[in-house]
């Protein structure tokens, strides 16, 4: 599977190269982590992200991400992603390769716009720890309403997996993981202005696999936005996820496991140029066979119009009927190149 | 949000016929607006108030583009955001004009650019509008692309570019003799927005608040500002509407420097509601801060 991913990588760079004669965009970025838990601190979660985006004609754009951690695993491919986004009939746009699905709101943001640096732990037991990236096909319309609204539809050849990243290379994601067949996915956003410098977004996205393990996922998101000025903003995002995993056995019977219901809350304020802070809860009714909550505070350091950032995180975690825990977590993030604006 | 579906209807109503313009800044949206008259409508996407370099993508703009027949881009790296609202509005028959491209572009890298230098443009300081004889240009460009996806009103298109230029024209000979005593001030500028305007009226920058486009000033750069000031009797501090007063403030502590907020873009500041006005307001208020 990996080998189909570098091959279809390479075609695309290929096609770039071929087709334009300027260069596309390249970007790195580095981010460097520092954990201190349970009075032990260790450096990890070091990693690099290498984004190569560009039109490949008038109509179509190209978006590559490939991910290294800095260990023995191999180079992951998060994203190689052909969109037609330009000439398209009715206010239709396609997306084809291997892509993060327009399923929930946090699922199609990049790790390295997270102020709380890591992704919320129940976020991650519904979505996989590196969330869910497949190859398959995407098809958006532009709803002919006076507001933003879209409907998103996407075939993806696999599903949801529950693969943990591995820092030994000969260990690889699909050796590990729960085996997850074709999945279907949807997602229905509108948008408001609610005056000249607030907004919200609003969106509801379903997920069905498509084989004799039937797992469905639902996601509720609400995010809202106040940016008065250039030094000010406050984002309030929050979602909602309900998963139920039915196993359907021989002579009819089906096995219903328990249905979990996972959530986050994270508001952001940046208060000057260069900081920003803010809070973040988030909750799981089963996450690894008990209920979940944590409670986090975030700060954040952007010197130089976010090309290098400095966060600290703060987060106290409750797990079942085990005793609370608390961890620090330190990172230093830099970007070198053009990157792509981050959408709302 | 009846009312808001009934202002839509009703803008939709209005706004029928009429050739349907998205412009990056409200500078290009008061050109076209000029040029274009009673058949085009025109919005634009950044405020003049805020700084065009950073605008978040936001779905309603891409919802205006999707109605557009045409979008009017800064250009020179300036706007790109544009591209995202763009491809985001799928909206097949925009024509996508870029009003740089009869542009004598100032400040264009001789060398390798990287981000050493700062939030530096690969293709030329891209604050061109600023000169009205590029203001000029951009009431050309724009007056032949309208022509060209509206041909039935290609004379009034053509009496509205005369009358613009006219009055650019003559509002040229009115400045150069109204603000003649501006030639050859010293200026410190926050941002490098300022390279066309210095250059049409005689203007010079001293030195800049950010060390390096886009970069926050340190303790050091601002003590050598300082000394700068002190030792060429610089008297006027020139910034943009958006930028933070705190580092000018210090400086003005330090020195007594005049601080005044130039409008960089239409409708930043009071008064500046076309881009006449604009041009006439900068040099106004750099007068009265040079001749307190």
């Amino acid at each position: 599977m990996r080998s189909r991913y570098i091959f279809l990588m390479i075609f695309l760079m290929g096609s770039i190269q071929a087709q334009t004669t300027v260069n596309p965009d390249i970007s790195v970025i580095g981010e460097l982590g520092l954990t201190l838990e349970d009075n032990t601190s260790t450096m990890n979660a070091s990693s690099v992200e290498l984004a190569i985006q560009g039109y490949v004609n008038p109509y179509a754009r190209v978006d590559v991400y490939l991910h290294k951690h800095m260990d023995e695993a191999p180079i992951e491919l998060e994203e190689a992603v052909l969109s037609i986004e330009r000439g398209l009939p009715l206010g239709m746009a396609l997306r084809a390769g291997k892509f993060r699905p327009d399923f929930g709101k946090i699922n199609r943001q990049h790790l390295h716009i997270f102020p709380q640096i890591v992704l919320p732990e129940p976020v991650a037991e519904i979505l996989g720890e590196e969330k869910w990236s497949a190859a398959g096909l995407e098809a958006k319309w532009l709803l002919p309403l006076p507001w933003y609204s879209n409907l998103s539809l996407a075939y993806l050849q696999e599903g949801i997996s529950n693969a943990e990243h591995h820092h030994d290379a000969e260990v690889t994601d699909a050796e590990e993981a729960e085996n997850v067949g074709e999945a279907f996915s949807a997602r229905y956003s509108m948008f408001f202005d609610l005056g000249i410098v607030s907004h919200l977004e609003i969106g509801g996205s379903y997920y069905q696999v498509l084989e004799e393990t039937e797992i469905n996922v639902m996601a509720l998101d609400l995010k809202y936005k106040w940016r008065p000025d250039k030094y000010r903003s406050l984002a309030w995002q929050n979602e909602v996820f309900r998963r139920n995993q039915y196993d359907h056995l021989d002579e009819g019977v089906t096995e219903h496991h328990p249905e979990v219901i996972a959530a986050y809350s994270q508001l952001n304020y940046q208060f000057r140029k260069v900081w920003n802070a803010g809070a973040i809860i988030d909750y799981s009714s089963h996450l690894e066979e008990a209920a979940y909550h944590s409670e986090g505070l975030f700060v954040g350091f952007s010197p130089a119009e976010e090309t290098t950032v400095l966060r600290v995180f703060l987060k106290q975690e409750h797990h079942g009927d085990e005793e609370s825990t608390s961890l620090v977590q330190a990172q230093l993030l830099w970007s070198l190149g053009p990157h792509k604006a981050h959408q709302f | 949000m009846i009312t808001r579906i009934l202002y839509i209807i009703v803008f939709a109503v209005v706004g029928y016929g009429k050739i349907n313009i998205v412009a990056s800044t409200t500078d290009l949206a008061d050109i076209a607006n000029q040029v274009g008259g009673k058949y085009v409508s025109t919005i634009n996407i950044a405020r003049g108030s805020q700084d065009p370099h950073y605008v978040e993508v936001l779905p309603s703009f891409m919802i205006k583009v999707k109605r557009a027949d045409m979008y009017l881009m800064v250009g020179m790296e300036l706007d790109q955001w544009a591209e995202q609202i763009i491809d985001g509005s799928r909206n097949r028959k925009l024509k996508i004009v870029d009003c740089s491209e009869n542009i004598a572009r100032l400040e264009v890298p001789t060398r390798k650019v990287d981000a050493s230098m700062g939030d530096i443009h690969p293709n030329g300081n891209p604050h061109y509008w600023l000169d009205p004889e590029n203001g000029k240009a951009i009431a050309r460009t724009i007056a032949q692309h309208l022509k060209e996806i509206d041909p039935n009103h290609s004379e009034s298109y053509d009496l509205n570019l005369d009358i613009f230029l006219k009055s650019i024209d003559q509002l040229i000979e009115q400045w150069a003799a109204e603000y003649d005593d501006l030639q050859g001030l010293n200026i410190i500028y926050y941002h490098n927005t300022w390279p066309y305007f210095d250059r049409h009226f005689g203007l010079t920058a001293a030195a800049f608040i950010e060390p390096k486009p886009g970069i926050m000033p340190t303790p050091t750069h601002l003590d050598h500002l300082i000394q700068l000031i002190k030792g060429q009797h610089i008297t006027v501090l020139a910034m943009e509407p958006y930028f933070s007063p705190k580092a000018p403030e210090f400086i003005r502590e330090k020195t007594g420097i005049n601080i005044v907020k130039l409008a960089q873009s239409v409708d930043a500041r009071e008064g500046t509601e076309t881009y006449q006005k604009l041009i006439s307001y900068n040099l106004e208020t750099l007068q009265k801060a040079y001749k307190p």
